[in-house]
């Protein structure tokens, strides 16, 4: 047994997931946050990423009590041999069609479950709008492929009724079955966590109607921060504009050019930075109105985060998001459409009483929707079956 | 309205005959050298591998700059070139690539009914300023299998082409639904509503065109590019990848127009709400993406396909490929729509207000 091997004896569950946060690379915090939940409710795991060079041996680091493998691609198959002699469950997120196979074919599928969050199992042409017409008719043939493959694992992991298959929302588990045509036997519908006590909730006064707040990756068009921003143009060149105050934050390869315009503007604070879930939860008790636009999301965890903090929204009814919001708690004008955004935007300037009562509903949704018990509470339950 | 000289690009002895006794310039081959007939010898420049092809490489990065070298060399010689070109040879792809890359009016000649079906052929036909037949039976043949409107080239030394106007640029308007409809060889549809305004992008020229028909040619593969050189690496991609797959674009008349029409939009402020995809999909379907990124348009895709999809894998291919188009669009026509159903849906489509539920 490898040194990794020996820990594998005493474990409730094993995490296998692509790539785990770092002090250094953000992305994939979800999965962090339900580790630490599931040792937080006293199961015994390790997790492990696959982000090492093939040739290294197996490195390890650790989050809080957690410990963190990394280990090259290659060595998985070995490493589930390992782990099937024991009796931990294995909980795969977002795994390539090679994991999918070694999954498969090295750990009894009743103590498989496997999570989808998005891309892994989505037709991108959904999506095509995040590249240009010149990008996409160029990569068009290895999207097409990619297509392909992941379909196919995943038909594969479908038709094993045994394994479990963990969506995020019921439009996510919808999409694939569209999309790829199959239906897992065997599924779940389990929403990301969204911690409450981290985004602690404060019911908004009206007269914050006018503190709105920008905060999303610009990797990718479909985070929809430029419909926001055009809106924000839109209202700049009607009075009134210069009685709001905006801040616009984020990072990504959009973000320059997208806040070009905006930046002449005095009462517009721009900032290019990533921000911590803390620097999030601060920014979003400095504001009143959190604009979310998007084209595409299989849950909105940004949205939900802003509405734990009690937050008025403004969002977009698309993908996944009218199962996370309702007019309660959002204004939710059609998508993609920055005339409508900035209407959405000047409804709520205009009728700054709705926010209390948008405040409270929204905080209480997302604590019933997506807290402790409706998430990481029903994952555990699922870890326990796994692991008898 | 400017003047161009015509210039021949043929090795046939009737029709090079037929243009000297108009006073036009040929180019005669000889071997690998192009030279003026008529003129000094040694004014000859060196012709990279024929034919000019995009498919065979043609403006890879191997030869793009030698045949940017025979056009520059054109123009040193000839004042405002105007090749004329058989659409069946060589050089077709040459006319339509100076057309792409320098804005020069090209003309065709013809020695009977070329083969209309092929891609590149009918963009020479579609785009070609007009037709220069020797034979006069040519035309007769021409006639009976096209049914699109040509006009011959004026039997002078110099061809006078006249200024064509685009319409005006129309920004967004307060309480208008502005449509863009697309279509490669169709023509332009009649809604009676005063908040509707209508443009039409077409690469047929229309003697009878409205107002606000814009005419953007069909220049087939050379269409990929704006400028002089090697095609843009992006271009290159795309057309290597249309090789690979069973069905593609490339295999359809228009099917690289898209690329023209973003590029004229993309030199204009035109504002639309709602764009009006018809035609052959695999001509105009992907222009939703244009839309979408450069107005915020709502797409309504209005396919017709008179394509005959014989294999499994073609019909498998066409049958993704849709899939992919009605995840880009907002609205997919049946064919059963009638004149007031488009109204009322253009009317929702345009319709920007947020609306307090």
């Amino acid at each position: 047994m490898t040194t990794l091997g020996a820990e594998l004896g005493s474990l409730d569950f094993v995490l296998i997931t692509p790539s785990y946060p770092k002090p250094w690379r953000s992305g994939g915090e979800f999965v962090r946050t339900r580790a630490r939940g599931y040792l937080a409710a006293g199961r015994r795991g390790i997790v492990i990423e696959q982000t090492l060079r093939e040739g290294r041996e197996p490195e390890t680091t650790t989050d809080g009590d957690l410990n963190v493998w990394n280990i090259p691609p290659s060595m998985l198959p070995a490493i589930l041999d390992d782990v099937s002699a024991t009796s931990a469950a294995v909980l795969a997120h977002s795994p390539a069609p090679t994991t999918i196979d070694a999954l498969l074919e090295h750990v009894p599928a009743h103590r498989l479950a496997v999570w989808f969050h998005g891309y892994e199992v989505r037709d991108y042409r959904h999506l095509a709008g995040n590249n240009t017409s010149q990008e996409l008719a160029a990569i068009r043939n290895i999207r097409d492929q990619q297509n392909r493959t992941r379909f196919a694992a995943a038909a594969r992991l479908f038709a094993e009724d045994a394994a479990t298959v963990v969506f995020i929302s019921e439009f996510q588990r919808g999409l694939v079955a569209r999309d790829i045509g199959v239906t897992p036997g065997n599924y779940r519908v389990i929403p990301n966590h969204i911690d409450a006590t981290a985004f602690r909730a404060r019911v908004r006064r009206p007269e914050e109607a006018t503190k709105l707040l920008l905060l999303r990756s610009f990797s990718e068009r479909n985070y929809g921060n430029d419909i926001a921003l055009r809106a924000l143009e839109i209202l700049a060149a009607e009075p009134g504009f210069d009685r709001l105050d905006v801040t616009v934050r984020g990072f990504g390869r959009h973000f320059a050019d997208e806040t070009t315009k905006l930046r002449a503007f005095p009462n517009v604070t721009v900032e290019e930075r990533y921000s911590s879930p803390i620097e999030m939860a601060v920014a979003h008790q400095r504001h009143g109105v959190y604009l979310c636009p998007t084209r595409f999301d299989t849950q909105g965890v940004m949205l939900g985060e802003a509405m734990a903090s009690g937050m008025a929204t403004i969002t977009n009814p698309v993908a996944a998001i009218p199962e996370f919001t309702d007019a309660s708690c959002s204004l939710l004008p059609r998508a993609d459409d920055p005339w409508a955004f900035a209407g959405a935007i000047r409804h709520l300037v205009e009728n700054p009483d709705l926010l209390p009562d948008m405040s409270t509903a929204a905080a209480a949704r997302v604590r019933e929707q997506c807290g402790h018990d409706a998430t990481i509470g029903r994952e555990i339950d699922l870890i326990r079956g796994l692991s008898a | 309205m400017t003047y161009r000289t015509p210039v021949l690009i043929s090795d046939d002895p009737i029709a090079e005959r037929a243009a000297q006794l108009r006073g036009w310039k040929v180019l005669l081959r000889d071997e690998q050298l192009l030279r003026f007939e008529g003129l000094d010898h040694a004014q000859t420049v060196a012709l990279p591998p024929l034919p000019f092809s995009i498919d065979e490489g043609s403006l890879g990065a191997a030869h793009a700059h030698s045949w940017d070298n025979v056009l520059n060399w054109l123009q040193k010689h000839i004042h405002r070139p105007m090749l004329v070109v058989a659409p069946d040879e060589w050089a077709a792809e040459l006319a339509l690539w100076a057309a792409a890359s320098r804005g020069w009016p090209f003309g065709l000649w013809i020695d009977g009914a070329p083969p209309l079906h092929t891609p590149s052929v009918a963009a020479c036909m579609l785009s070609a300023e007009g037709l220069f037949a020797p034979k006069p039976e040519a035309l007769e043949a021409l006639r009976k299998r096209w049914k699109e409107p040509f006009t011959e080239l004026p039997d002078t030394p110099l061809v006078r082409i006249a200024e064509r106007r685009q319409p005006t640029v129309a920004p967004r308007q307060e309480g208008i639904t502005r449509v863009l409809v697309v279509s490669h060889h169709g023509r332009m549809p009649e809604l009676d509503a005063g908040d509707i305004e209508l443009d039409f992008v077409t690469a047929l020229r229309h003697p009878d065109a409205g107002e606000r028909e814009h005419h953007v040619a069909n220049l087939g593969a050379p269409g990929l590019t704006s400028g002089p050189g090697p095609l843009p690496s992006w271009a290159a991609a795309a057309l290597s990848s249309d090789k690979e797959r069973v069905v593609a674009p490339s295999d359809h008349i228009g099917g690289h127009w898209r690329w023209r029409v973003e590029d004229y939009f993309d030199g204009r402020g035109d504002h639309y709400d709602v764009v009006w995809l018809r035609g052959e999909p695999y001509v105009t379907a992907e222009f939703a993406l244009y839309a979408k990124r450069r107005w915020y348009a709502r797409v309504i895709l209005d396919p017709h396909s008179w394509a005959r999809y014989e294999t499994a894998d073609e019909r498998e291919q066409v049958g993704y490929d849709m899939a992919g188009w009605k995840m880009m669009a907002d609205v997919v026509l049946t064919g059963d729509e009638s004149p007031e159903d488009i109204v009322a849906l253009i009317r929702e489509l345009g319709d920007h207000e947020f609306h307090a539920s």
